[in-house]
Formats: structure tokens, C-alpha cells, sequence
């Protein structure tokens, strides 16, 4: 398959200190990556460095094959994206500032490509009042707007959904979905919302102190590690018993019991065999909120068990 | 062409700040202000108004030195470099466009300056020929307007390097604006020394050899212009070096 990224073992150092460690990724068309990390993890510098905004220590960095180092004018012009918060020209309408972004292509967008944005976008009501007159959510439709005027191969959007009120990030999610689908764009999505990552993204990286530690198709990474079932039974001191040593939790709502899926018929018939009144049993379905604490906080343990050594 | 487009953005972005506004009307108004005064006091000629007024270029320059000071650094304080720079445009052009523009700016004040003074002189005190004993008149003012435009261009270039290197526009024009007033005294209290013909301030002022008034010994036009095109490749060098490599985090 085409790539339009590809993200070679980048580092990056300020002053002696290494804050990205050798992240490698790729990202194909059409496919909406999401980057999910804490604050800090690393997620801006990076997409700092896939606009040419910050310069790459070490690796490289391609799109669409270009080398955003050594040829920063072709792999930039593929690239559209919104760094942070959308600051505009507040002293210019919001037509005249997507008109400054159209200028600055040395070969001319075709006419009209700056009203079909605005339509696209929806704001075609405001689009000639001053930008200080915005409000946030309008702010970042213009950013998008303006980060779709060239038709870009890869759509960068660092927190694209901060500050917008839940309809305007339901609007968001959806368009953005529905654009990388449509245009075969890449679409590259920094957030530290894990519930909104869940629902916008086809694949996740997770990013922790500038390491890259998964990538995995959003599904998977939501059913890994392991699984839980809900058991509701009575009498709970016989429950107890049975369920020796396999690691349980009691609650109000009953035994919270670690078992894999296929290891439940096995587990029930067993259960019923002992004459336990059972009334529910439920897999427990993890969010991904559930799987990225645990998996940051493996990984957090894992680094404090190296420096300890 | 390409590098046109990219004036125009820089252009349109400079000429609808209201500040711009404001420093355009403010000459206007000094301008008027000047001629009531000195019509009240005076009578002089035409031509000695409109020479005697053109000092006020200074008030340009100054403006000039806003506008330079401003430019990149505002860019950053606003945040919108992250979206300039992001763009198949190279860093070097977008920074040449942009000094370009301030010196263009300050260029187009020069004129405003000059058609505003001899509307108001020949308002005030009657308009005069263009020959007086065989001389050209007006040439001789656009003489002195280039040499105030050599200078303009200089300070332009000392604020437009402090805000590249400092990102701070009001570092920039408090900086620019302070040297260029003290600069010359300092360039006189150091003149016993040999290096203080080489300071930018004691060659700025061109008209010093049109009027002869050299400000030190041994100084010549064009020693002065040698001096000052240093400086100016010297500030080209540290704001495009700088701009070039810097990591844009705001």
C-alpha cells in the first residue's frame, strides 16, 4: 500500500536533553491515526517536527516521499493542519485570512477553492466579519478550512476538539471521518482525550515520555489485556471457595473475576455444578481509557524498575 | 509571479492594523500642525518650508521602526507563525518579503511626508517656482529625502533584527528607538576615539554631507555608505541565520 508518511527512528534534543527517543511509525491513506498521550509525552514536538516547525535531531521524516529536512517545500505542500489553537489574523475577516494561506502556494489554487471550503466548513454566514469576532468553535472550523484549502494528502490536527462544546466535537469527529474517507487523505490526530480518540480513530499510537510504546488498530487495543467478567452469584462464601485462586475482586454488584473468553463455559458449568444460584454474569468491556492506564502505567513501572537498577 | 503574492499578503497584513492607520493620520496631523505654527510665527519662502519641515522624517522612521519591530515578533506573540510557516515557501523569502515591505512602508510615508508638506507650504505661504537661481528645487529636496531613506532603511533593519532575534516587539522598537536617539550623542562622546567612526549612529545621517556638518573628522560619504551596507549585511546574516534555524514552540 501508499504511504503518505513515513516516520524513520525520528529523535529529537533540545540542548543535551532527548525528548522523542526514535519514534517510527507509517500512515496510509484514508486512515485516521490517532497519537494519544499525557501531557508532556512528546505529541506536539512531534507534529512540530512533521510540519518542519521544529527541526528533526536524528531519522527523517517522509511525505508522500518527500523529506521534510532536505526538501521541505514539496513535503510541506501535501501537509495541511492546525498546530494547537488556530490563531488567525484577528485584525483580517475570515475570508481575507484564508485568502493570505491561498497566496502563499506558488502555483495557484484553482478559483473558487476558497468558497468551497468556507461551504464546506459552514461559514459562509461570517466568513467576511473580523476574526476577533469569533467564537473558539468558529475559530477552529476557519483552522480547518484553512488547513483543507490545498487538499493536502495528510491533515494534521493537534487537539482538534480543545474547547469546542460536545455537539461542535460530535460535528468534528464526524467531518473528519467523513473527509479522510472521501479524499484518501492520512489524517493525524493528537489528543490526550481517550474516549474521543476512541471514537474518531481507526489506529492509535500511544506515546509516553516521547517514547512510541503501541500502535494498534483502535479495536484491539480497546479488547486487549485482560479480560474481565461481572459474576452476580450466592451464596458469595461458597462463590468464594470456588473461585480459589483465580484473582477476583468482591463488589456490591458481585465477583469481578479475571477470565478469558474462552475459559467462561468452562468456568460456568463448573459454578452450576456446585449448586450456586447464578444471576448474571457479564463481560466487563474496557474502554480504552481502561487499557491506556493500564498500559502507561506497566510501562511507568517498567522504567522505574530500570532506573532503580 | 510567486514573491508578489507574498508581498501583497504582507502588505495587506500591514496596512489594515489600525495602528498603521493611526501613524499615517498622525503625520497628516503634524504635518498641518507645523504649518499653522510656523505660519503664525513666520513667513518664510516655499521651498525653506518644505525643507524645514522635512525634518520631520524623523516621526517616520520612528513609524518605520515600529513597523520593523513588528513584523516577526508579532507574528509569534499572535501565533500565526505556525500556520506562515507551514507552507511551501521558504523561510529566507517569507523574512526578505517581509523587511521589504517595512522599508516599501516606510518609502511610501517618505512621499506622504513630501506631498504633504508642499500642499501645506504653498497653502500656507504661496507656492514658488521650481527654478531659483537656476537651480532645480525639488530635485534637490528628493536628494535629501533619499539620503533620510538610506537612513530609514538602516534603522528599519536594526528593529527588524532585534525582533527576529528577540521575538519581542516591544524590546525591538523601545531598543531601535532609544539608540537612534542617544546613538549620535554617544558616537560624539566617543569621538576621541578612532572605532567610534565605525558606530552605525555617526554614519546614519547622511544629510550631515549635504549641509556640512560632519558630525566627526575624516568621516566621507562614502566611507559612510560603505560602513552602513556592513551593518546592513551584518543584520541580513543574524536575522536570516536566526530565523532560519529557529524551533518554532509557541
Amino acid at each position: 500500500m501508499k504511504t503518505v508518511v513515513e516516520i524513520k527512528n525520528v529523535k529529537k534534543r533540545i540542548g543535551k536533553k532527548e525528548i522523542i527517543h526514535g519514534i517510527s511509525t507509517k500512515l496510509y491513506p484514508g486512515e485516521v491515526f490517532g497519537f494519544l498521550g499525557p501531557n508532556g509525552a512528546g505529541k506536539t514536538t512531534m507534529i512540530r517536527m512533521m510540519v518542519g516547525l521544529t527541526k528533526v535531531s536524528e531519522g527523517q521524516i517522509f511525505i508522500n516521499g518527500h523529506s521534510i529536512t532536505t526538501d521541505f517545500e514539496k513535503a510541506v505542500r501535501h501537509v495541511g493542519g492546525i498546530i494547537e489553537n488556530p490563531e488567525m489574523y484577528k485584525h483580517l475577516t475570515g475570508y481575507e485570512n484564508l485568502r493570505q494561506y491561498e497566496r502563499l502556494f506558488p502555483d495557484p489554487l484553482p478559483a473558487g477553492r476558497v468558497d468551497e471550503v468556507v461551504k464546506l466548513v459552514g461559514l459562509e454566514k461570517r466568513i467576511h466579519e473580523k476574526v476577533k469576532s469569533y467564537s473558539l468553535g468558529m475559530r477552529q472550523r476557519l483552522g480547518i478550512a484553512q488547513a483543507l484549502l490545498h487538499k493536502p494528502s495528510l491533515l494534521i490536527l493537534d487537539e482538534p476538539t480543545n474547547g469546542l462544546d460536545p455537539s461542535g466535537i460530535r460535528e468534528i469527529r464526524q467531518y473528519i471521518r467523513r473527509i479522510a474517507k472521501e479524499e484518501q487523505m492520512a489524517v493525524f490526530v493528537s489528543s490526550h482525550l481517550l474516549s474521543e480518540m476512541q471514537l474518531m480513530c481507526d489506529r492509535i499510537g500511544i506515546i509516553q515520555n516521547g517514547h512510541l510504546i503501541r500502535v494498534e488498530k483502535t479495536e484491539a487495543l480497546v479488547h486487549s489485556g485482560n479480560q474481565e467478567v461481572l459474576i452476580n452469584a450466592a451464596p458469595s462464601s461458597k462463590v468464594k471457595d470456588l473461585l480459589g485462586d483465580r484473582s477476583y475482586q468482591q463488589t456490591e454488584d458481585g465477583f469481578i473475576v479475571q477470565a478469558e473468553k474462552d475459559e467462561l463455559p468452562e468456568l460456568i458449568r463448573y459454578l452450576l455444578k456446585h449448586d450456586i444460584d447464578l444471576f448474571e454474569i457479564t463481560p466487563i468491556k474496557k474502554t480504552l481509557e481502561d487499557s491506556f492506564l493500564q498500559m502507561t502505567e506497566e510501562d511507568s513501572y517498567a522504567y522505574a524498575q530500570t532506573a532503580a537498577k | 509571479m510567486h514573491t508578489l503574492r507574498l508581498l501583497q499578503n504582507e502588505w495587506i497584513k500591514l496596512v489594515k492594523k489600525p495602528s498603521t492607520i493611526v501613524m499615517g493620520s498622525i503625520l497628516v496631523v503634524l504635518v498641518a500642525t507645523l504649518t499653522v505654527f510656523v505660519a503664525t510665527f513666520d513667513d518664510l519662502a516655499f521651498w525653506e518650508f518644505v525643507n524645514q519641515a522635512s525634518s520631520l522624517y524623523a516621526i517616520v522612521i520612528l513609524f518605520s521602526i515600529i513597523a520593523g519591530g513588528s513584523t516577526v515578533a508579532s507574528e509569534f506573540s499572535n501565533g500565526t507563525i505556525k500556520l506562515l510557516l507551514i507552507r511551501p515557501v521558504k523561510r529566507v523569502k517569507i523574512l526578505a518579503v517581509k523587511f521589504f515591505v517595512v522599508v516599501l512602508f516606510g518609502s511610501l510615508l517618505l512621499l506622504i511626508l513630501a506631498g504633504a508638506t508642499m500642499l501645506a507650504g504653498g497653502l500656507a505661504f504661496g507656492f514658488e517656482p521650481l527654478f531659483i537661481n537656476g537651480e532645480n528645487q525639488l530635485a534637490d529636496l528628493g536628494e535629501t529625502y533619499v539620503l533620510y531613506a538610506v537612513e530609514l532603511v538602516v534603522y528599519a533593519a536594526m528593529a527588524f533584527t532585534i525582533s527576529t532575534v528577540f521575538r519581542s516587539n516591544s524590546l525591538a522598537i523601545g531598543l531601535s528607538i532609544f539608540l537612534m536617539f542617544v546613538g549620535p550623542q554617544l558616537s560624539l562622546f566617543a569621538s576621541r576615539y578612532e572605532w567610534a567612526k565605525y558606530l552605525l549612529f555617526a554614519n546614519a545621517n547622511l544629510t550631515q554631507f549635504k549641509e556640512g556638518r560632519v558630525m566627526l573628522d575624516g568621516l566621507t560619504i562614502e566611507f559612510s555608505l560603505a560602513v552602513l551596507a556592513a551593518y546592513l549585511i551584518l543584520f541580513a546574516i543574524v536575522s536570516w541565520q536566526v530565523f532560519q534555524r529557529r524551533d518554532v514552540a509557541v
